[in-house]
């Protein structure tokens, strides 16, 4: 994907990325490189941009720190906002050693941060002294690449906009002349502006806005890459997350992940249901099931599981409403053991109250739960848990979160979702577009008892049976039966059911008996009627030879006639 | 600020690049204080990063030229070439030391 930006200039990049492919400068961190379809740009600067608190400090540390460890590319940072011990300690709890990097001259910090009040501006000025000092630290260790932590506050108390424009064009350039792969952090301009001087990001190579939101607690933080100069890089807004693990950009995969959608059908472990969805969902596809309590959401998902652990497939199973032993038990009793795959190692359950955890940290927990284990199928049971984070509309961006990570690990997933009344599917329904199949589960009361319905409200990508089936929970599971429908038009389930089978049986037998009964009158008149015709026959044979003999006689008679009257001509003539 | 009476003293740094213009003119501008309202009570150190890098970055200096008032407290860095006379006055509090009677 090109920016659609202005159409030249644009056009002039691509044709640069044709060209040459722009060298990069792998970051570390999870999921930005596959967005950046590599890194930063290598030997360039790079903008990071947002507002106070949305995670610049931890990017601009990370791409540091991974460069270091990973990448073996010593750097250094100069900090205009924090004391180095308080960096050493909040880099420390996501893992990170500074202090062994700098005895090992991996990493030099330098910390300069001035109170705006002990400067004063008095005149034009340069900064000399900052290009020293950077020059020091850079040879002192071989620095390759090279943070800047919101250094435009400091500027800005110097007084004169102008000077700072040319020195930071300046400071830009000098980046590039000694091929330094840097990251210049900055706090947004007012009045919308997207940096203080309002043209850092003209002069940087690549420009990246990260954005935070708190909306009745619950915390969204979103990456943009801006601009990318002479580089293809995705245009949306990325999700991402600051977790135990540092920064993850999600769909937190490389670039080599975007693979195409899967034709494999993968089956329900309901023969029936699979039936109605013409072989099964894709593999990667996302199967959301919804209905109330107690329609049966987690036998269905339970059922897929079970399937999945027979073809030796991995599954992750999340139940925020159930512990393990719990769920064990409950499925065990429709015959559905889930205790044998947690044994063999292919199925994982993790329970766990989503109130215990942020949703950000559960989403990190999520992200490095499906990277250790690796599972092909996910169930999330059920996703209106979350929303006891928060209200209703926000479940929507996080299972659109969860979706994308488990879609784009080409990951089967099934989603519960537990509605309270009629008009909570509206909710599921704001779900539903995410997902690619959807089953919803209904008891019906009728003549005093329970009935279970499912029907299959949509199935992307594939013919599906537009019927509703009615289930029942048996000891081996759930198992699909058609429904009945008498002739007004209702369905029949239950006794309702057992009885108009019943009825339609006593018909049966009936008209079978009918029918035995006719066949024996048939037989006897069969019999009457053929011994009759061959009395008619026999009659018809002797009536036939008299009639011949009568002829026969006639023609004699006639000869003989012929005989006299011959003679007695003869009589006359003579 | 200061106690009535009480002796001031003022001890300055100067960090500057060589003979630069913007420099030069801040040293100009400096002595021109020094030599006049504060003769006497003012030690003035140049530092030229030129010659002496280390000490710019020693002592973090970035813009150039800067003036670090050390005495009397509280520091001030005075950054550019001083040429807002009435700012580097009032950040080296003249003003009060000259109403003294």
């Amino acid at each position: 994907m090109v920016k659609p930006k202005d159409t030249q200039s644009a056009a002039l990049d691509l044709a640069a990325s044709l060209v040459r492919p722009l060298p990069k400068a792998p970051t570390g961190i999870r999921g930005f490189d596959g967005i950046s379809a590599g890194g930063l740009p290598r030997g360039r600067p790079t903008l990071v941009a947002g507002a106070s608190g949305t995670g610049k400090t931890m990017f601009a540390m990370e791409f540091l720190l991974r460069g270091i460890q990973d990448f073996n590319e010593p750097g250094v940072l100069f900090t205009f906002e924090e004391s180095s011990s308080d960096l050493i300690e909040n880099m420390a709890s996501f893992g990170f050693d500074l202090e062994s990097l700098i005895t090992k001259e991996l990493l030099i910090i330098d910390a300069l941060h001035v109170e705006a009040s002990e400067i004063v501006a008095t005149g034009s000025f340069d900064l000399e002294g900052l290009f020293l000092r950077l020059e020091k630290a850079i040879e002192t260790i071989g620095a390759k690449r090279i943070v800047l932590d919101t250094i435009e506050v400091m500027l800005a108390s110097f007084g004169n906009d102008q000077i700072v424009r040319g020195e930071l064009s300046r400071l830009f350039r000098w980046f590039k002349e000694r091929k330094l792969t840097a990251v210049v952090t900055e706090e947004r301009g007012r009045e919308g502006s997207l940096t203080r001087y309002g043209f850092e990001e003209v002069i940087s190579d690549c420009a990246i806005l990260l954005d935070h939101r708190v909306h009745e607690e619950i915390s969204t933080r979103r990456l943009r890459i801006l601009k990318y100069r002479g580089s293809e890089h995705g245009t949306n807004e990325y999700p991402f997350l600051i977790t135990d693990r540092g920064f993850v950009v999600l769909p937190a995969m490389g670039a080599e992940a975007i693979t195409a959608a899967s034709d494999e059908r993968v089956s329900t472990g309901m023969e029936k249901l699979d039936k109605m969805l013409s072989g099964g969902i894709f593999r990667g596809a996302t199967l959301l099931i919804s209905g109330r309590a107690g329609t049966g959401k987690t036998t269905i998902a339970a059922q897929l599981v079970d399937a999945a652990c027979r073809r030796g497939e991995r599954c992750l199973f999340i139940s925020f409403e159930e512990s393990q032993s719990r769920l064990i038990r409950n499925m065990r009793s429709v015959g559905i053991n889930l205790q044998q795959w947690v044994d063999a190692g292919l199925l994982k359950i993790w329970a766990e109250r989503s109130t215990a955890y942020g949703l950000e940290e559960h989403l990190g927990r999520l992200d490095r739960m499906l990277e250790e284990f690796g599972p092909q199928v996910t169930v999330l049971d059920a996703m209106r848990s979350l929303a006891e984070l928060g209200p209703v509309r926000n479940i929507r961006a996080t299972v659109a979160m969860e979706i994308d990570m488990l879609k784009s690990r080409q990951i089967t997933s099934v989603i519960t979702s537990l509605t309270h009344r009629s008009e909570d599917e509206s909710s599921a329904v704001g779900v539903s577009s995410l997902t690619d199949s959807w089953l919803v589960l209904r008891n019906i009361e009728m003549n005093g008892e329970r009935s279970r319905l499912l029907f299959v409200i949509k199935s992307r990508g594939m013919p599906h049976s537009n019927q509703v089936r009615e289930f029942k929970l048996t000891s081996n599971g759930a198992e699909l039966i058609e429904v009945m429908i008498d002739p007004r038009g209702t369905i029949l389930t239950g006794s309702a059911r057992k009885l108009q089978l019943d009825r339609f049986a006593r018909i049966a037998n009936n008209r079978r008996a009918a029918i035995r009964r006719n066949q024996v009158v048939l037989q006897r008149r069969t019999a009457v009627l053929q011994a009759e015709i061959a009395v008619l026959e026999n009659e018809m044979e002797a009536a036939s030879a008299d009639l011949e003999k009568a002829n026969e006689e006639q023609v004699r008679r006639q000869a003989a006639l012929a005989v006299d009257q011959a003679a007695s001509e003869q009589i006359r003539e003579v | 600020m200061h106690l009535i009476g009480e002796p001031i003293h003022w001890v300055l740094t100067l960090y500057v690049n060589g003979a630069s213009p913007r420099s030069s003119a801040a040293l100009a501008n400096i002595r021109k204080i020094c030599d006049h309202e504060l003769a006497g009570r003012v030690d003035l150190k140049v530092v030229d990063i030129r010659t002496d890098p280390e000490a710019a970055i020693r002592d973090k200096i970035l813009a150039i030229p800067t003036l670090v008032k050390h005495q009397p407290a509280p520091i001030r860095y005075l950054v550019g070439d001083l040429a807002n006379e009435a700012r580097v006055r009032t950040a080296l509090e003249i003003i009060s030391v000259v109403d003294q009677p």
